[in-house]
């Protein structure tokens, strides 16, 4: 070994010899990978993504149905049956009149997603049940997973949120002489994980 | 010595040419990753934009209107006057003469501010109502309103300047009710200038002589507010529009 070393001139050994073709191999091989890791990144999180706004379409359109909420307990009953469905996502709704101020609308959804019961949130703008008298709930309901974490727009990643036009059944005028008008409005969704 | 050499060199060449294959792979997959999901993306949105504009006609249509055309909200004093159906006020209306008049007009701008209200800043939209015809050019529109944000006069306040220029103007929201004597007026002039327009339309019925009702097309099209000059307000009061502004429709300027 030793005396080949010395007959050829300019060998220092098979991977000292090879060096300046490792380089470009070396080089390719992490250029694969990174590209590699970083494509099925993105097809993972477009995954997530595509699958998120699929939820939240098939929820908004069974919970608004034909676009017109006749009262609160109809409202409830379809979040209600939603929510046995077992979806992957956590996800709110709220349905404000469509004079509200919708800028606050995920300030509203943080306070509801902190409470056990959505419907009896005080300090949100949602409709509330009635403005006759006694009942203090308000359309809005909650579905969240086991062990999922409370909705927080800074910290909850990326979340969704989206208006539908509905329009709603309101009672008005008194306990006795009860009347029922129907009222623009718009139903607030956001889904998170 | 010279056998060392030429097995380098032809090593050499080999891990260039087996970069030049993984530069390649690595062009596809990247290609592949930016444009992985677009056109699912692209139809979830388009979903929901046709789903936002169905529901807006569908919410259109059941709300409630005061029979002196204001649209109606839980600060009317409704038990002192009586409210009805937008579509029952326009069937009411159009028994009549089979027109639709300017009360009625008026009655449906305030409905569909109403109703678009929380996203009046951000879209433009057009609601109709035509009679279908059997031949070409019979169809006509009964009614046409246009909600568009158009340039106003400079207030002081809240202006828009273009960037650069000094050229400013406040922006408002006017209503138009349309008279065109053409069909097509909307697909000529403006859906080509103001980019994705999201459509939906309905059936109802109108009558048309006693005991007898024919079907009529109702629809909305809507789209992002956007500075054309196909909906100046030149354009639209102009010939082939012929449009008058709606004056009275409760609308709060941006």
């Amino acid at each position: 070994m030793k005396k080949f070393f010395y007959k050829s001139k300019g060998f220092i050994g098979p991977i000292g010899d090879d060096l300046p073709s490792l380089i470009p191999i070396v080089v390719s091989l992490v250029l694969f990978f990174t590209i590699f890791a970083l494509t099925l990144n993105t097809f993972n999180s477009k995954n997530l993504y595509i699958e998120k706004q699929m939820n939240l379409t098939s929820v908004a359109r069974e919970i608004k149905g034909d676009s017109l909420i006749l009262s609160i307990e109809d409202f409830q009953k379809k979040c209600d049956a939603i929510s046995l469905k077992k979806f992957p996502y956590n996800f709110m709704v709220g349905v404000y009149f469509s004079e509200s101020d919708l800028k606050k609308s995920i300030d509203d959804f943080v306070l509801v997603s902190k409470e056990a019961d959505p419907t009896i949130v005080e300090g949100t703008k949602f409709i509330p049940a009635t403005t006759i008298a006694g009942d203090s709930r308000t359309y809005s309901c909650k579905y969240s997973r086991v062990g999922a974490i409370a909705f927080n727009p800074k910290k909850s990643g990326s979340y969704m949120l989206r208006y539908y036009p509905v329009a709603v059944q309101y009672p008005i005028g008194s306990v006795d002489d009860k009347q029922y008008i129907i009222l623009p409005a718009v139903m607030a969704m956001v889904v998170w994980e | 010595m010279k056998f060392l050499n030429e097995r380098g060199q032809a090593a050499l060449v080999d891990s260039l040419f087996f970069i030049a294959i993984v530069s390649a792979i690595c062009t596809g997959l990247f290609y592949y990753a930016i444009n992985y999901g677009l056109g699912s993306e692209s139809l979830l949105n388009s979903f929901y934009s046709s789903d936002f504009a169905m529901d807006s006609l569908k919410v259109i249509t059941y709300v409630n209107v005061m029979r002196d055309g204001s649209a109606v909200s839980l600060n009317s004093p409704v038990e002192f006057q009586e409210y009805d159906y937008l579509l029952a006020l326009l069937k009411e209306d159009f028994a009549q003469n089979k027109l639709i008049g300017e009360g009625s007009r008026k009655a449906i701008a305030n409905t569909l501010y109403s109703v678009l209200k929380p996203f009046d800043d951000s879209i433009d939209y057009a609601f109709f109502i035509t009679k279908e015809g059997t031949t070409v050019g019979e169809a006509k529109f009964i009614a046409l309103i246009i909600a568009a944000h158009v340039p106003g006069p400079v207030t002081g306040a809240g202006d828009y300047c273009e960037p650069n220029t000094t050229n400013c103007y406040s922006i408002k929201r006017v209503f138009y009710s349309c008279d065109p004597t053409e069909k097509t007026v909307l697909e000529k002039y403006i859906f080509p200038n103001v980019g994705k327009v999201d459509s939906a339309m309905g059936k109802i019925t109108l009558p048309e002589g006693e005991a007898s009702s024919a079907p009529y097309v109702i629809g909305l099209h809507t789209w992002v507010s956007k500075r054309v000059d196909a909906m100046s307000n030149e354009n639209l009061t102009g010939a082939q529009f012929h449009c008058t502004v709606i004056e009275g429709v409760n609308v709060q300027q941006p």
